[in-house]
């Protein structure tokens, strides 16, 4: 079967928008959580802590051109362990995903359907991405293409609006309380670099497997620096304890926007952003799950084990925690940061050992770079 | 059982004098054409000329005229349908061949050479065939050749006398222009090639011909540019038409219905046109176009969702006017597909969106109004849909009173009646003027189909039902392609050298490069250098001289 190829500048895409529907949902309120008016600064620290996860994750990636990290598991650590590693990869695909829709769908209810129940909305937007990774990781790869700008626009739109409210002084004073409190929720949105193992899926689909790093690397930086942006607008419109305590800061602040009479409540072309990439990510989740899930049992397609995996991927979501007030103590830092550390450090720690005893025995684990342009043609 | 049949013989003594006949009446069509295909020519003249009496039956219209050739009066005899022919053409044939050979004199008596003599030195024809399969011969006569059967001689001649009725080139009526070339396609296929051969004057404007349709036996013409058309692409349609498996083809949507990629979309995959200046660009960025005999519209492949929105006079006019005519189009689809399903969102479920005073407008236009709003948008959008139609099928002459109707009774009555609200009617009339603004009626009519979808998921689950929409839609139409090429392209997958001619365009000088996906194989089109004089402000760049060697 021919193999899917989506171009580098699609992976980068989608890198972006798996990162920015973070910083949509929640991360203004989990920088603020303790760095307050520091937000920016735990942002620029999180960007580090992001950018080294890249060279972790696609790092990895980049000597294997032509296998998922599925594959490169079994390749490296042999069929059972490497399974039961890929297992945790393939769990936090799952787990981050239904934890997104989530969010996604309580705001959803909590702004605008306030009657609907909550399973109709998850199982819709899943439903929807499951339609989206059944046509293919190509079809994916120009979503993010078409939505990319878009949401780029949106972006641009709010934070200039958002510029005519802000209150610069709310940023001072300038790390009072020391660097502790920002290192702490810098670690925190480290954690959320889990989110980008699925690029060690996408790493065999792309043009040129060999140059993922930077591309990454990129998609990192520009999702950085929206994350850096929002945080000092939030905490400038807001102030440092409203962002703290509002549930979704960054909306409550597009909420302070009024443009004379006629434009108001332009949250809601934000909340469409925030849908469009939330179904980007949502699709590449699903994707990547169903064909790690595809490759670790040997499946010749991924496609009949989609519709299945989303029916648990709704159930997981709507029955992980009962409310948005219990939902949201899964994301305090001591409990999301340890918990997403763990997702990504755990598998990669043991395939870098993996594939680094192997180079050390004089087992060469990388794939031949002749074999790869032999087969490009 | 044998006695029975004895018994029928016996009181029906005439049925074995027309054995011949009756073979014939108990053959079916593909048995027929199976018959005819198999039939070949023989060196005996009056077989010949029974056999394709034989299967041609009494019906009118073939004409054959017995003649002698030459001093020594070899006889011959030519054949053609009354009708299909031009007079003056057969009488010059015939005084060819009936006065020019006697007055050669040294006529070869052998038969091989005797007909190549024909060919080569009396026959003033423009177009000569030989056939010797009887299919074959039906094939041309059929289409206004005349065939010259010669005694002793197992091939017939075919000479080209055609000439029959074809319609003035007029103007086209569904794709007019402001500014541009008037003509437009017409029915024939010779002079739809005509007009656009005078356009393309090089030798590599190449025609492959096929005859599809099992009995109509269509002539159908794929025309690309040799050496800019993708050569994967020039197969893959010759093998989709070469595998039409069909008895008609009338018009060439059934050529498309055999050969698109996607039979499961209401988007067009291929752009029909019947304009010649629009094939003529469509062929110089590497496409390659699909003439139907007996229809003026002429399909262009691959085609792009984006290319359907384009019209030839955005090119014609200046840059910033012809940008800003593509732009207002682009919004005229967005408004054709979503205005119908945002207003019954925002109405029904986010009416904090609007500004009050406008909201306490439409909330007082609504009050008595007995339907929910769902119900009047769906009846209102139907109501236009009928109008619409019917406007199409009327004559002229009661058109006026068909917008009477519209105008006044449904609308201003259903107002004053209270049936409807009058931002309806706005939303209503908007969507069907944009829906118009659509270049390409078979884009505008999949816009105004998913229209009604939409209506219905905003109404049911308000905006959130409108981008559940909108994924899907995305989904649909980034998973399309159209001969290979991406639906959406250059927007998804993203072709940045391509933006030059997209949502805007760039000046004339500006568009050097031909779309990457089609004109691959001369992806310049024209040299960059002349693009300086136009741009003396700007420095000069160190790797255009390289670009163009």
């Amino acid at each position: 079967m021919r193999v899917e190829k989506i171009a580098n500048r699609q992976f980068l895409y989608i890198t972006v928008i798996m990162l920015a529907t973070v910083v949509f949902s929640t991360l203004p309120v989990l920088t603020t959580g303790n760095a307050r008016q520091d937000a920016w600064a735990s942002g620029l620290l999180a960007f580090a802590g992001v950018a080294l996860f890249v060279n972790v994750i696609v790092g990895l990636g980049v000597h294997f051109p032509r296998c998922s990290v599925v594959q490169v598991s079994r390749k490296l650590l042999g069929n059972a362990a490497g399974g039961l590693v890929s297992l945790i990869i393939l769990w936090s695909f799952l787990h981050l995903a239904s934890l997104e829709v989530r969010i996604y769908a309580e705001m959803i209810i909590g702004g605008f359907l306030t009657e609907t129940p909550l399973v109709f909305v998850v199982g819709a937007m899943i439903m929807v991405a499951v339609a989206a990774a059944y046509a293919g990781i190509e079809v994916i790869g120009r979503l993010a293409d078409l939505f990319f700008p878009l949401l780029i626009a949106m972006f641009l739109v709010s934070f200039f609006s958002l510029l005519f409210e802000a209150k610069f002084i709310n940023l001072q004073p300038v790390l009072a309380r020391g660097l502790g409190p920002v290192l702490e929720s810098s670690y925190n949105t480290i954690a959320y670099s889990s989110y980008l193992m699925v690029l060690g899926m996408l790493i065999p689909h792309l043009t040129r497997p060999r140059k993922a790093t930077a591309s990454a690397f990129w998609g990192a930086a520009v999702a950085a620096f929206i994350l850096v942006i929002t945080a000092v607008l939030t905490v400038a419109v807001l102030g440092p304890e409203e962002g703290f305590r509002s549930v979704f800061p960054f909306f409550r602040s597009l909420r302070a926007i009024r443009v004379t009479e006629f434009l108001e409540r332009t949250e809601l072309l934000v909340i469409f952003a925030w849908g469009f990439s939330l179904f980007v990510a949502l699709s590449t989740f699903i994707y990547c799950g169903g064909r790690g899930v595809a490759q670790l049992f040997n499946l010749k397609d991924y496609r009949p084990i989609l519709l299945p995996m989303g029916v648990i991927w709704v159930a997981l979501s709507v029955h992980s925690s009962p409310d948005m007030f219990e939902f949201r103590g899964l994301y305090l830092s001591y409990v999301f940061g340890a918990y997403g550390l763990f997702l990504v450090l755990f598998p990669y720690v043991f395939l870098w050992g993996g594939y680094l005893f192997r180079k050390m025995t004089g087992q060469n684990p990388e794939e031949e770079r002749g074999e790869e342009k032999s087969a490009e043609r | 059982m044998k006695i029975l049949k004895k018994i029928r013989k016996l009181f029906n003594p005439g049925q074995k004098k027309y054995s011949a006949q009756t073979n014939m009446d108990n053959l079916d069509i593909s048995q027929l054409r199976e018959l005819t295909k198999k039939e070949k020519l023989t060196n005996n003249l009056e077989t010949n000329l029974s056999l394709i009496r034989k299967y041609y039956g009494n019906s009118l219209g073939l004409q054959v005229r017995s003649i002698n050739i030459g001093p020594h009066g070899i006889r011959a005899a030519t054949v053609y349908v009354d009708g299909m022919i031009e007079s003056s053409a057969l009488e010059e044939l015939n005084r060819a061949l009936l006065i020019d050979t006697v007055k050669t004199g040294d006529i070869p008596k052998d038969e091989k050479k005797l007909i190549s003599f024909i060919k080569d030195k009396i026959i003033i024809s423009v177009e000569t065939d030989e056939v010797n399969q009887l299919d074959e011969l039906f094939d041309h006569v059929l289409y206004g050749d005349t065939a010259l059967i010669i005694e002793g001689v197992a091939t017939a001649l075919l000479v080209d006398t055609r000439g029959w009725k074809t319609r003035q080139i007029v103007e086209s009526d569904t794709e007019t222009s402001i500014r541009g070339p008037r003509e437009a396609f017409i029915e024939s296929i010779n002079d739809n090639l005509s007009l656009l051969r005078r356009r393309i004057l090089v030798p590599q404007l190449w025609v492959e011909g096929f005859r599809v349709g099992s009995l109509t036996r269509t002539r159908v013409a794929m025309v690309y540019i040799k050496g800019l058309a993708g050569e994967g692409l020039l197969e893959e349609m010759r093998n989709r038409i070469g595998k039409i498996d069909a008895d008609k083809i009338m018009e060439s949507g059934d050529v498309e219905g055999f050969i698109e990629d996607s039979p499961f979309t209401i988007f067009p995959l291929m752009l029909r046109t019947e304009r010649p200046d629009r094939v003529e660009a469509a062929l110089l960025e590497g496409q390659v176009a699909v003439f139907t005999d007996g229809t003026p519209f002429v399909l262009l492949a691959p085609a792009t969702f984006f290319s359907m929105l384009q019209s030839p006079e955005d090119h014609f006019e200046k840059p910033p006017i012809g940008s800003f005519i593509r732009l207002l189009r682009y919004g005229a689809i967005l408004m054709s597909t979503f205005l119908p399903g945002f207003y019954i969102a925002i109405v029904n479920f986010h009416p904090e969106m609007l500004p009050t005073p406008l909201f306490i407008s439409i909330a007082a236009t609504r009050e008595g109004v007995p339907f929910p709003i769902i119900v009047e948008l769906l009846i209102m959008e139907s109501v236009f849909e009928i109008l619409r139609e019917a406007g199409v099928r009327l004559p002229a002459s009661i058109g006026p009173a068909m917008s009477i109707v519209g105008a006044l009774v449904l609308g201003d009555a259903a107002i004053s009646a209270g049936i409807v609200s009058p931002p309806v009617v706005i939303v209503v009339a908007l969507t069907a003027i944009a829906s118009f603004a659509v270049p390409n009626f078979a884009l505008g009519i999949a816009g105004r189909i998913i229209r009604f979808i939409f209506v219905a998921l905003g109404g049911i689950f308000g905006l959130f039902g409108i981008q559940l929409g909108i994924f899907i839609l995305t989904v649909h139409l980034c998973s399309l392609r159209s001969f290979g090429v991406p639906y959406l392209a250059p927007a998804a997958p993203l072709i940045l050298s391509d933006m030059k001619d997209f949502i805007v365009r760039t000046w004339v000088w500006q568009l050097t490069t031909r779309p990457r996906l089609t004109g691959f194989r001369e992806p310049v089109r024209q040299s960059r250098r002349q693009a300086r004089r136009y741009l003396k402000i700007l420095p000069r760049k160190e790797g255009d001289e390289q670009d163009e060697s």
